[in-house]
């Protein structure tokens, strides 16, 4: 049986208000208002938005309930469940006036019942936007915020304790130097938020941050389970004394700045071991033979990491980090699954040996810094399928993307890169490299490769080479219809299914 | 095999393990043990009955949700309005059966049914205009021209789509 969902707002309690009833039992024609009031609610409930809206509409639940008689005015208005999300990210102005009265209806519908508010405002308004529900941040259990600097600013007044519901938050800066304007110093105070598990602090640019101006502060490190924080202005050892503090972390983002090569290292931080986390994934504003991110993993063990993503924005050299990854895997022993590698220059040998030492990877991404041929490929020359080995390296991985640039040694015929177009696997030196691929690509049915205990399928890879000459682009068409052939030489003999070969390309990126 | 009395005074006989989709059936045949007396259901005619057993006879054998699983489902399960093929083709009826198949599963307590039912009609709901609302379920609009108003001015923040 289905019963009103807060019973304190039932509309049976207060039926005086509600139009009459026909009895279901003597009515003869069944219509939507012969329906008790509970089975209403159960359907206004299942009216809401699946998905949240950007925008708050007379069309959508529960907004269009209060206007089709006065019963569903009554009944809507009253079931508290109906008003526990609201939703303002769209961009339309007229949000930014009269809000206050709106707001404080709409939030006292809800009662007591613990809310969810998305909240977006333009830079360009004149009004705070945080002074419309201040005064609701109580029953508030996730909370997320798109506004300028300023308008943050009546939350600098909240005090400890202040949203003790608090869930999740998700706080979002612009970068623009109108967003980044300080008319008052303060913090957004998070202590005592006992319930607070996922934290999203997101500013653009260079000229704000949450984190790197002290803008919040008492976050309970300690209890988070999701942390993402996205400060490009954040330097990765101001990140790292935060990171230190979540032990409960079970997945983590960050985009912050770099340290640059010719910084010292790191302060002394204590060695944590961050036990749960099993996502992290790392983009830093690496700049060309610039930024580096290695120091950040050294007082980090992490022994339930499945996925582990490294992104440089631009291009990057970080000569220590393969080494480094060694190091962290020895202490963590993690079972990695997904290992991503993008925009950074590294040494292949400890990178190598990084990558013999996690049997249990699934997925890999190498994506070389833009530029110049890193020659990942190569790393692959052992990989190949060898039944005479007793134990297959990498035995699990099914995906590969493994993308580097042409290399720039190309013959040059009076100052033109020449193209040979039956040679283009000699000219990239990846025969060995597209064997070793289409050596996994091995299927039970067919002879070329034996069913193998203990050894995955791979599923899918792809070669993707940029820096492609100039001069190709005119043969573009033809160099893409004659990719199949020319590669063929190293993938056709290989590859048993057709499924696979078309899987396995090469795509030039001019 | 159970025998049911609708309120029409028709009779349906069937199997124990369709019925017992009903937990309202179920307690009473918990409660009566073994025994041949019929079952009376004054509030289910015959031919909402019959669309009932036709959609419990489809479902037979499938978990039925227990009081922990509803509680933690509960929210899921009422922001999502996905009906089964089966169940969209089961469920399209006219209005008024719709609406008795409806009250037919909050009386029998056969929970799975009352969702596809209010699904279904919360589906008829959504994107409509106030007043389309009121011409598909053929509602009067019993608000004055000074309550129009006040709701109106209440809601001019909101957007109109």
């Amino acid at each position: 049986m289905v019963d009103a969902p807060d019973e304190s707002h039932n509309a049976k309690g207060s039926s005086s208000n509600v139009v009459t009833l026909s009895d279901p039992k003597t009515s003869d024609s069944k219509t939507i208002n012969n329906l008790p009031t509970e089975l209403l609610i159960e359907i206004f409930t299942h009216a809401l938005p699946v998905r949240k809206r950007r925008i708050v509409s007379r069309c959508i639940a529960p907004l269009q309930l209060t206007h089709v008689c006065s019963r569903w005015r009554t009944i809507a208005s009253q079931t508290t469940i109906l008003w526990t999300s609201l939703d303002l990210w769209g961009p339309s102005p007229s949000y930014t006036r009269s809000l206050r009265i709106p707001l404080r209806h709409w939030l006292a519908r809800a009662s007591q019942r613990p809310v969810s508010l998305r909240f977006r405002m333009m830079d360009d308004s004149r009004r705070s936007g945080c002074a419309y529900f201040v005064h609701a941040l109580d029953h508030v259990r996730e909370l997320s915020l798109s506004m300028c600097r300023e308008h943050y600013e009546p939350l600098f007044d909240l005090g400890p304790g202040s949203m003790p519901l608090l869930e999740s938050v998700t706080l979002c800066m612009r970068g623009s130097r109108r967003s980044a304007q300080v008319t008052r110093q303060g913090s957004i105070n998070f202590g005592s938020c006992s319930a607070l598990r996922k934290v999203v602090l997101h500013s653009s640019g260079s000229h704000v941050g949450f984190l790197s101006t002290d803008m919040v502060s008492n976050l309970p490190m300690e209890q988070l389970v999701f942390l993402t924080v996205h400060e490009v202005s954040l330097h990765p050892y101001a990140a790292l004394k935060h990171v230190v503090q979540c032990t409960n972390l079970e997945e983590c983002t960050l985009v912050l700045g770099a340290y640059g090569s010719r910084e010292g290292p790191f302060p002394d931080l204590p060695s944590v071991v961050l036990e749960r986390l099993r996502k992290l994934d790392i983009t830093f504003s690496g700049k060309e033979a610039g930024g580096k991110i290695s120091l950040f993993f050294q007082p980090l063990t992490m022994p339930s990491l499945i996925s582990l993503e490294i992104t440089a924005t631009m291009s990057s050299a970080d000569l220590d980090l393969s080494s480094v990854l060694v190091g962290l895997h020895t202490r963590s022993m993690f079972p990695l699954r997904t290992f991503t590698l993008v925009n950074i220059s590294v040494m292949r040998a400890p990178l190598r040996a990084f990558l013999h030492a996690v049997p249990s990877l699934r997925s890999l991404k190498l994506q070389s810094a833009p530029g110049s041929n890193h020659r990942y490929h190569t790393l692959f020359h052992w990989f190949r399928y060898d039944p005479s080995r007793a134990a297959q390296i990498l035995p699990n991985l099914i995906d590969v993307f493994i993308c580097d640039n042409v290399s720039n040694r190309f013959s040059k015929h009076d100052g033109h890169a020449v193209f040979i177009p039956f040679n283009l696997s000699d000219q990239l030196d990846d025969h060995t490299t597209l064997r070793a691929l289409a050596s996994r690509f091995w299927n039970s049915d067919n002879g070329s490769g034996l069913e193998e205990p203990g050894l995955r399928r791979l599923e899918k890879a792809t070669m993707r080479w940029r820096n492609v000459p100039v001069e190709w682009r005119s043969l573009a068409r033809d160099v893409m219809l004659g990719v199949e052939y020319l590669r063929g030489e190293g993938l056709d003999v290989y590859l048993p299914l057709e499924e696979c070969r078309s899987r396995c390309v090469a795509r030039f990126i001019v | 095999m159970v025998l049911l009395v609708t309120s029409d005074n028709e009779q349906f006989t069937t199997e124990k393990d369709i019925v017992e989709r009903s937990v309202l059936i179920k307690n009473m045949l918990e409660d009566v043990g073994e025994s041949d007396q019929p079952i009376p259901l004054p509030n289910v005619s015959s031919s909402v009955l019959k669309k009932v057993l036709e959609y419990c006879e489809h479902h037979r054998g499938e978990p039925l949700p227990t009081a922990d699983s509803e509680q933690s489902q509960d929210e899921t399960r009422k922001r999502t309005t996905d009906i089964s093929e089966w169940d969209q083709k089961f469920i399209t009826v006219d209005q008024e059966m719709l609406f008795e198949i409806i009250l037919a599963a909050n009386y029998l307590d056969i929970k799975s049914l009352l969702d596809v039912g209010c699904k279904t009609v919360a589906n008829m709901i959504k994107g409509k205009t106030p007043e389309e609302i009121r011409k598909l379920f053929n509602i009067v609009n019993d608000f004055t021209p000074e309550e129009e108003a006040q709701i109106k001015k209440e809601n001019e923040w909101a957007e109109d789509r």
